[in-house]
């Protein structure tokens, strides 16, 4: 009687892990496909912000 | 008095208070410092990014190379199922235990306040994706060279299971790379906010210092694996002493 109940709950325990695998999978090529697609833009972004903040610093040569 | 003031004072403690300053960080102090030091400083920030960008490209395939040249075994692969599933829980509780700090954190009376709590939620909610999507390493070993081998010993599949934590950086070494670049790009721009409208530094110079991580990550986790995988080889030979000369 008590192992259908617990064979109910491993069955239950192997859906949730068969689904984790799943869900991490689909966010692992989701993520390298997104990340593939935005790291030039990404890298764009970070040297205009480079590039604004060093003409900040060039108002600031005479202060130091 | 700046217009954050005007609304606000705990706001302007959130923007201009945003963290203590890191050790990596304080590195990139100069950058701030004004003058020509100053100058030069934040001039050479953006060579060093594409010198970084640039290694980091160079070193990828040694680093595929370096995976495949180091196989290990492993005799089940429920351990690591089981530490994938672990892996996973400790990623959704680090989300909700981020989350309801964050909801500690901002009362969301103001505007400002919900932005900004938008902000560090969706951040939060980025680095859980990035922390799935290594989890599902967990579940397919053989991207990282580790092969069931029934035959496989106690001390390989301790060997696999100890440096198993080396090999994800490097199997997902430009995953990681762009993971760290994008949360450097994302902690600069608001940053860039924060400093300008708060006078903040802090989540300026972490921007800057995590954009700089990203850059040569790739570098760092190759030299990491250069240096820490020959231990552990030392500890399989180590391990396989008795068995000399009773393989036969």
């Amino acid at each position: 009687m008590m192992d259908k109940y617990l064979d109910m709950i491993n069955i239950k325990i192997d859906v949730i892990f068969s689904s984790i695998e799943k869900v991490s999978a689909f966010c692992f090529d989701k993520l390298s496909v997104l990340l593939t697609k935005a790291n030039s833009w990404v890298i764009a972004i970070a040297v205009v912000l480079l590039i604004i903040l060093t003409i900040d610093a060039a108002f600031y040569i005479g202060d130091a | 008095m700046n217009e954050y003031e005007v609304i606000s004072p705990e706001i302007v403690d959130i923007v201009s208070g945003a963290g203590d300053i890191s050790f990596l960080s304080a590195l990139f102090y100069p950058v701030l410092a004004g003058g020509w030091s100053g100058f030069f400083a934040s001039l050479a920030l953006i060579p060093a990014l594409l010198i970084g960008l640039n290694f980091s490209d160079k070193i990828k395939n040694a680093n595929n190379e370096l995976i495949d040249a180091n196989p290990t075994s492993i005799s089940n692969p429920i351990i690591l199922k089981i530490f994938g599933f672990l892996f996973f829980i400790l990623v959704v509780i680090n989300f909700f235990s981020a989350v309801r700090e964050l909801v500690q954190i901002y009362y969301l009376l103001y505007f400002e306040e919900l932005l900004l709590f938008i902000k560090d939620l969706l951040i939060q909610i980025f680095l859980t994706i990035v922390g799935f999507a290594i989890a599902s390493l967990y579940f397919q070993p053989e991207r990282v060279n580790i092969t069931v081998d029934k035959s496989s010993t106690v001390a390989e599949d301790l060997i696999a299971l100890l440096t198993f934590g080396l090999k994800v950086p490097l199997a997902l070494a430009t995953m990681l790379s762009q993971t760290i670049i994008f949360y450097g790009v994302y902690l600069l721009f608001f940053g860039f906010i924060s400093f300008f409208i708060g006078g903040a530094e802090g989540q300026l110079l972490d921007g800057i210092a995590t954009l700089m991580v990203g850059a040569f990550a790739p570098l760092v986790f190759y030299l990491l694996f250069l240096f820490l995988f020959p231990i552990f080889n030392l500890y399989l030979a180590i391990l396989h002493i008795p068995k000399i000369g009773k393989d036969n």
